[in-house]
């Protein structure tokens, strides 16, 4: 299984504890559907092969 | 009816004097007491200023001071603008707490030394996390030409007070597309400028290196004319460019000429309904290119775009999240909560994928000059619909009316939304990119379709009209 398949749900719940989140219970299935549309997406950017020197700018200039 | 003043007309007639500034604003006033209950663009209305500043005008005038170069202009502005004296509510409920703003955000300032005339703040999405300013807090703002459709976001508010003509400029912020998305919807002129080249400072964020301000009008020449006292350094803007102002209303009368034009396909010319394919068939006939060229990776950028976004915006809110979550408007929080999830690896992957697609985007302006894309995929969607089928394909209203604009401004390119008639009874318009730092070159293809009659901002709705 890749990392990004893995169930967002046990994610969402240790990862709001780390960062003293507290989850009323009811507003699980919509972050847990955003949370999924995200880890869609990471799977778009994270498959594309950089190279080293594709550096985040310090400052953004376009 | 008698069609309200432009941004254009105001000034001469306020120079000429066959108008006061106090009258300009008396009847911007006037028509958003008919008209605002109706269409809920507006969370504060700040007449009292909006005189004050109108009588200022008129008084220099008689002393015989020269007139400033939008004397008597009314313009409302997105309410994460700060208005000395208003609480900058950005659409949040836990905004409201906050004290008044101290002073004036530096744009907001501008304009008045311009001797423009503020009437108000408009409605937007909760922190501009949006596409429809449906605002739980605030009130759905309508679209003035179907009160049952949504006006776009996070703009919605500046969009629908110029499209009703409550006022004939107003500014707005763009993320993802939060001008060019309610300018579409609402058939208005739109500018999300480059990256850096307008002032944020004095106005709320959402995403730091992602986040731009501008302006929408009904006219091309408008929307010129309040662009160029907007532009110039600003300090206290740390990602406000030191470059000196560039003036564009000089420019608009120029034409397309000899620009290097193209539609953009490919990921541009899927995922759209007919009216999006059919307005940028008719700008493309009207500036004359029949040219495609292609953008790479443009839905890898989109994703990106959509990364970076959620993990600035939660992490500037991050406090707010573990406090008080529940005062945040249910359309929103969701989205911030994820955010604040998301790994540092997929952010720093974003980032650096924008360095990526920058250069390849740069490569293709070495060819091109112009580029032709739609701004939203539909017309204005129904209040309340979460879903659509474009193509055959079910997809979520909120984030397909973004996939077009959002790849642009993940780049900071300059972009002029520009509304196309022949595309149907719903507005719909097309943005006109240009390369970094080149407004001027956006302006010029805005205006040759203008002038062409490609492009336009429909009639005043007859929900707007008053007698």
């Amino acid at each position: 299984m890749h990392f990004l398949d893995t169930p967002v749900e046990r994610y969402i719940d240790e990862t709001a504890i780390l960062l003293g989140l507290e989850l009323d219970p009811r507003w699980q299935p919509d972050i847990v559907a955003n949370l999924s549309l995200l880890r869609d997406y990471a799977q778009l950017v994270t498959e594309f092969a950089l190279a080293v020197e594709d550096e985040p700018a310090p400052v953004f200039t376009p | 009816m008698t069609e309200p003043d432009s941004v254009a007309s105001t000034v001469a007639r306020v120079q000429d004097g066959s108008l006061s500034a106090k009258e300009a604003v008396a009847g911007a006033l006037d028509r958003i007491d008919k008209i605002e209950p109706a269409l809920c663009a507006f969370t504060d209305i700040t007449r009292t200023r909006a005189v004050r500043e109108a009588s200022t005008v008129d008084k220099a005038g008689a002393a015989g001071t020269p007139f400033g170069r939008l004397a008597g202009v009314p313009y409302a502005v997105k309410s994460l603008f700060d208005v000395e004296g208003v609480t900058t509510l950005a659409g949040s409920r836990i905004n409201a707490g906050n004290p008044p703003a101290s002073q004036d955000a530096t744009l907001v300032a501008r304009l008045k030394a311009a001797g423009a005339c503020l009437v108000g703040s408009l409605n937007m999405d909760e922190y501009a996390y949006g596409f429809t300013t449906e605002n739980t807090n605030y009130g759905w703002t309508r679209n003035p030409h179907d009160p049952e459709r949504v006006a776009g976001g996070s703009s919605g508010g500046s969009a629908a007070a110029v499209a009703a003509a409550l006022v004939p400029v107003s500014l707005g912020s763009d993320t993802n597309g939060s001008i060019r998305v309610p300018a579409s919807l609402c058939g208005v002129f739109g500018l999300k400028p480059t990256f850096g080249r307008l002032s944020r400072a004095g106005t709320f964020p959402f995403s730091n290196s992602l986040d731009h301000v501008g302006l929408l009008a009904r006219s091309v020449t408008d929307l010129a004319l309040v662009y160029d006292e907007l532009q110039g350094s600003d300090p206290r803007d740390p990602a406000c460019a030191p470059r000196a102002s560039q003036a564009v209303a000089p420019e608009i009368g120029v034409g397309a000429g000899d620009q290097r034009i193209a539609v953009v396909g490919g990921y541009f010319a899927e995922g759209c309904g007919s009216a999006a394919a059919v307005a940028v068939r008719a700008a493309a006939a009207a500036l004359g290119t029949t040219r495609t060229v292609e953008i790479p990776e443009a839905g890898r950028a989109r994703a990106a775009a959509a990364i970076v976004t959620a993990v600035e915006a939660a992490s500037l809110h991050l406090d707010n999240l573990r406090t008080r979550a529940h005062e945040f408007d249910p359309r929103t929080r969701d989205r911030f909560l994820a955010g604040a999830l998301v790994p540092g690896a997929w952010y720093i992957q974003a980032l650096r994928f924008r360095h990526w697609f920058r250069a390849r985007v740069d490569a293709l302006f070495q060819q091109v000059d112009i580029l032709i894309a739609p701004a939203t995929p539909i017309p204005a969607p129904r209040g309340g619909e979460k879903v659509m089928v474009v193509g055959g394909v079910e997809v979520a209203v909120g984030a397909h009316l973004g996939r077009y604009t959002q790849p642009i401004s993940f780049i900071g390119l300059p972009v002029i939304a520009v509304p196309i008639p022949e595309a149907g009874p719903l507005p719909i318009g097309v943005q006109i990119i240009g390369p970094p730092w080149r407004e001027d070159l956006c302006f010029r293809a805005a205006a040759a379709l203008e002038a062409s009659g490609a492009a336009a901002a429909p009639p005043i709705p007859a929900t707007a009209s008053q007698n």
